[in-house]
C-alpha cells in the first residue's frame, strides 16, 4: 500500500519550517527510523532551500511541489519546480578533505542530500524539474556514501 | 534554539538547544561571532542537545573557525549525538573541527 501526501509551498524562505514539520509528521506517521527521518529531513532542507535562494531570477512568487510517499519500506521525496534547470547530479562533489580556508561555501548541501539519500533522480520536464529523492526506511547503515575523511 | 553560555577556565562553552537549520543558524552566527569579537579564543560549542544540523549550521561553524584563526583560537566541538556526528563527518568536518566526547574533555583540551 502506497501512502501519499501533496503540499504546495512558495518559493520564500519563510515556508521551510512548516515543510519541516509537515515531512516529520509523515515520517512518524509511517514509523521511519528516528536517523532515516533525520537524513531525509536534512535532504528536504537543503533541496528546498536550494531551489527557493538560486532558483529563480525574476523575483515573482513561484509555486514548488513537494509530494511524500512512503512504500514497500522505502520513504520518497518528489520536488517539481519551475526554475531554471538545475541537475543535482551534475555537481561536482566538493572537496572535503581540503584545508578549512580552501572549503567552497556552496555544494556543501547538494553533497549532503546525495551522500544520505538511497536513490537520487532528476529530469528535466515540460520545462520543469522533477528531483526524487529515496531512502529505505530501515537501512542497515543510515549514509550510503562513507565520509572520505579520516575515521 | 538557545544557546547557553558559560567560561570554565577561560575557555568558553556554548551548550546549543535545539535544530541547527536554515532559520536557527543565524542566532548561533550572532552569538558565535560577537564572542569572538569581544575576544574570546578559546570556544567550545556543546551539541548534546542539538538532534539536527543542515548545511547551513555547518557554515556558520566554518565562519567561527575563519574568525578565530588570525586570533589563534580554536573552535571545538563536543558531546555530538550520532546524526549530528555522520552529517559532520560526511561534510569532511572531522578533518578541521576535534570532536571530544564530552565539554569536559573539550576544556582540557582546547
Amino acid at each position: 500500500m502506497e501512502d501519499l501526501t501533496i503540499r504546495k509551498v512558495l518559493n520564500n524562505l519563510n515556508v521551510v519550517p512548516e515543510v519541516i514539520q509537515w515531512a516529520e509528521e509523515f515520517c512518524n506517521q509511517h514509523h521511519v527510523s528516528r536517523n532515516t527521518m533525520l537524513s531525509m529531513l536534512v535532504a528536504v532542507e537543503e533541496i528546498l532551500v536550494n531551489i527557493i535562494s538560486y532558483g529563480y531570477e525574476d523575483g515573482r512568487d513561484h509555486e514548488i511541489r513537494i509530494e511524500l510517499s512512503c512504500k514497500e519500506g522505502k520513504i520518497t521525496a518528489a520536488f517539481t519546480d519551475d526554475g531554471k534547470p538545475f541537475n543535482i547530479l551534475e555537481m561536482e562533489t566538493p572537496d572535503i578533505t581540503a584545508p578549512a580556508d580552501d572549503r567552497p561555501i556552496g555544494g556543501l548541501g547538494i553533497h549532503l542530500t546525495r551522500s544520505m539519500m538511497d536513490e537520487v533522480n532528476y529530469k528535466r520536464e515540460e520545462g520543469k524539474n522533477v528531483l526524487i529523492l529515496r531512502k529505505k526506511s530501515n537501512p542497515s547503515k543510515e549514509f550510503n556514501v562513507p565520509p572520505m575523511g579520516k575515521e | 534554539m538557545e544557546i547557553q553560555l558559560y567560561k570554565e577556565q577561560d575557555v568558553t562553552v556554548m551548550r546549543l538547544d535545539g535544530r541547527l537549520d536554515v532559520l536557527t543558524a543565524k542566532d548561533l552566527e550572532t552569538v558565535l561571532l560577537s564572542q569572538i569579537a569581544n575576544g574570546e579564543i578559546r570556544i567550545v560549542l556543546d551539541f548534546e542537545k542539538v538532534e539536527y544540523v543542515s548545511s547551513t549550521g555547518l557554515r556558520v561553524l566554518l565562519e567561527g573557525r575563519k574568525a578565530l584563526k588570525p586570533k589563534g583560537g580554536t573552535l571545538a566541538l563536543c558531546s555530538l549525538p550520532e546524526f549530528v556526528e555522520s552529517v559532520l563527518r560526511t561534510a569532511g568536518f572531522d578533518n578541521i573541527f576535534p570532536f571530544y566526547a564530552n565539554s569536559q574533555e573539550a576544556v582540557g583540551a582546547v
